[in-house]
């Protein structure tokens, strides 16, 4: 009759360490979900923040030198945050193509902070006379100027 | 049994307890994130809207304000929106040319040159000697055209007299 309370003893311990693994199972997972929940929103909230406006002067000749086929942009954020201004962050694409020989430089601040100015130079832009597009693409927000060479 | 039934229940009624706090937490930290970006770029937005700014004079001239040179570029601005701009976040572009405000030989907002603030009715006059518009344009003076852009990326346009 001592058997009974002895398998009974070790069907609990059985059952308590089953229901702790899923327990530690379901934590688990459940912090990776609410670890990228977290990191969604703050992608999500940086997007919503971003927001950029091409302030060049499309009439003047100063956006693109025929002489070096240089492209120069002035680019103000117009957003709520400071956006990186590594040009490895900034897409830019001229008639469409993507621009890969891109600098930049924040010509009124240290940073690219809200209401700043940000100069984007796309080098080595052989363009043929004529009605040209190019685009800016920053965290998801992209800016738009047509402009004639 | 019934211990057993009853002890891991409670086990795994605590890990439930706790799952639903962990993702209770985060989605609301998120969701918060998120109500307040697009507070601001809706705040953002109408102040663009309620912006408007209009250039009223953009002349290349001579005067007692211009330096050794006798050449200066003078530029009046209205604030005729219903917002208040900033004269730190307002941009000059000439023939294209970004020229930063520290360079500016005067600027001044309804002739007071100590406030950042540009109310809605007030004009902002901003004065640039030849000399410093020389060294941004690469010596290609006189100017043709001046931009003025505001803190919301409104913009307006005027060939120089």
């Amino acid at each position: 009759m001592a058997s009974v309370p002895v398998s009974h003893l070790i069907l609990f311990i059985a059952s308590i360490i089953v229901a702790a693994a899923v327990a530690g199972a379901l934590t688990t997972q459940v912090g990776r979900v609410s670890g990228a929940i977290d990191d969604q929103g703050l992608h999500l909230s940086q997007q919503i923040r971003t927001d950029i406006a091409i302030i060049s002067d499309p009439g003047s000749a100063a956006v693109y030198d025929s002489g070096s086929n240089q492209l120069t942009l002035l680019v103000k954020n117009t957003g709520s945050r400071t956006i990186p201004s590594d040009p490895n962050q900034i897409d830019v694409l001229v008639d469409g193509v993507i621009q890969t020989n891109v600098t930049t430089t924040v010509v009124d601040a240290s940073a690219w902070e809200p209401t700043t100015v940000l100069e984007v130079t796309v080098a080595d832009v052989p363009l043929a006379t004529g009605d040209h597009r190019v685009k800016v693409v920053v965290s998801g927000d992209e800016a738009v100027m047509e402009f004639r060479t | 049994m019934g211990f057993a039934v009853s002890g891991s229940f409670a086990v795994l009624a605590v890990a439930t307890f706790v799952a639903f706090g962990m993702v209770y937490s985060s989605t609301a930290f998120g969701v918060e994130l998120v109500r307040h970006a697009e507070h601001d770029a809706q705040a953002g937005q109408l102040a663009r809207q309620n912006t408007a700014i209009e250039l009223t004079a953009a002349n290349w001239t001579g005067g007692s304000g211009c330096d050794s040179s006798g050449s200066c570029l003078l530029v009046s601005a209205d604030n005729v929106g219903t917002t208040s701009l900033e004269v730190s976040a307002t941009d000059l572009l000439v023939d294209g040319q970004f020229v930063p405000a520290d360079r500016y030989a005067n600027a001044t907002v309804n002739n007071d040159s100590t406030t950042d603030l540009w109310l809605p009715g007030e004009t902002y006059h901003i004065e640039v000697n030849a000399s410093t518009l020389s060294a941004v344009l690469g010596g290609h003076l006189p100017p043709k055209r001046v931009k003025l852009v505001t803190d919301h990326g409104v913009s307006t346009t005027q060939a120089v007299a």
